[in-house]
């Protein structure tokens, strides 16, 4: 499952999975369109992604959108949770970026409960920064400052 | 309170026209601004053009300066009207310091460089700080209001908080930081093999078997993977 958010990298980490034979499906969310995308000047992220694992590779058949749409990683783990309600015992990867996987399994494991076991996480790397100089650079001081943020919050929640 | 501090990420439009009108990455509904604003006063329309991402390189998305002008020719601008900067890396110092060049090269012309509302604050910060060329009288900062929030009700949206948030962290970011940011790094591939098959940065890619790859902490593990020859 590719989360959204990071369409420059886990994509491509999702293909890579596939490709490696690890994985027989992606699991693509549906996501609320940006406005850009809804005024028909940017591509939404469902299509970037989706352009991404056909350029990699992967077949078309085997990327299987799930029904509800998303806005935040709770939405996201909420829609895994219901997709293992009836197809459970599947194994998924959840590929999201490095500095998004603690929360991300935060999240996930409170939404899918029982079905944790059969869920790992992948850290995709991003571009530009990462853990040893996200504070300097502008893009990365802002997403791990709203990361630490957000990881507050989920634990208070 | 709440409208003060948000009030203080904005600054003042420009008040008189300007001859060229400078389109970034930023700003909503800004084509359209650019078409209603700037139609008859202006005849350059600059367009950001930035280093191409992955994205852009695989022609899964357009390169930022190529959707500019796909919009504003659909607005009724004429293709001699539009110029793409010359390349720039990522980051706002060096566009500013793009900008500065192209002002040099061309000394009877002053822009308008639209922005995000919340984002205002920082632009001109980084035009009061460009060297030399006084650039802040040939630079007017215009912000461009976003259809969800403004400075009077942001708080009332996730949206609109995540904006006010990241206007500070970025204002504060370039106050506290001299100089421009170092350069953008992109991952290659082998990055992204590496990721999806939970091998350590150290490990070469080659022939060989790697047991129990870990994916996560907490993660079930996965037989054992031939690695494709590089």
């Amino acid at each position: 499952m590719v989360l959204g958010g990071g369409a420059g990298t886990r994509p491509f980490v999702a293909a890579e999975i596939v490709r490696a034979g690890m994985a027989r499906n992606v699991l693509l969310p549906r996501f609320s369109e940006s406005d850009e995308a809804l005024d028909g000047i940017a591509v939404s992220e469902s299509e970037m992604i989706r352009r991404v694992l056909l350029k990699s590779g992967v077949p078309e058949e085997v990327i299987i959108e799930l029904h509800d749409f998303v806005d935040s990683t709770q939405s996201e783990a909420e829609s895994l949770a219901s997709y293992l309600h009836e197809y459970p015992n599947l194994g998924v990867a959840v590929v999201t970026n490095d500095y998004h996987t603690r929360r991300a399994r935060r999240l996930f494991s409170r939404a899918c409960g029982n079905d944790l076991q059969n869920l790992c996480l992948v850290g995709a790397p991003t571009d530009g920064f990462d853990a040893s100089n996200w504070w300097r650079s502008e893009a990365g001081l802002v997403t791990y400052l709203n990361e630490f943020l957000k990881l507050l919050l989920a634990y208070a929640s | 309170m709440l409208i003060a501090s948000a009030g203080f990420l904005i600054v003042d439009g420009p008040g008189s026209p300007g001859n060229v009108v400078v389109v970034i990455d930023e700003g909503d509904r800004r084509f359209d601004y650019v078409a209603d604003r700037y139609w008859n006063d202006t005849d350059v329309v600059l367009l950001y053009r930035r280093r191409a991402t992955r994205l852009e390189r695989l022609g899964i998305t357009p390169m930022t300066d190529e959707t500019a002008r796909r919009e504003l020719l659909q607005r009724g601008f004429s293709d001699d009207r539009l110029q793409s900067l010359p390349e720039s890396p990522v980051g706002k110092s060096k566009l500013v310091t793009a900008l500065s060049l192209w002002l040099a090269e061309h000394p009877d012309r002053s822009v308008h460089l639209l922005c995000d509302r919340f984002n205002s604050r920082t632009w001109d910060l980084l035009v009061r700080r460009a060297e030399k060329s006084r650039l802040k009288e040939r630079i007017a900062i215009v912000p461009l209001a976003n259809r969800h929030f403004d400075e009077t009700n942001w708080w009332r949206s996730k949206r609109g908080t995540r904006a006010f948030l990241n206007a500070y962290l970025t204002l504060g970011f370039h106050f506290f930081r001299r100089g421009t940011e170092p350069e953008w790094e992109e991952r290659d591939s082998v990055d992204l093999r590496r990721a999806a098959l939970g091998c350590s940065a150290d490990e070469t890619l080659g022939n060989r078997r790697i047991p129990n790859v870990k994916l996560d902490a907490g993660a079930r593990t996965i037989p054992s993977v031939e690695l494709a020859r590089e």
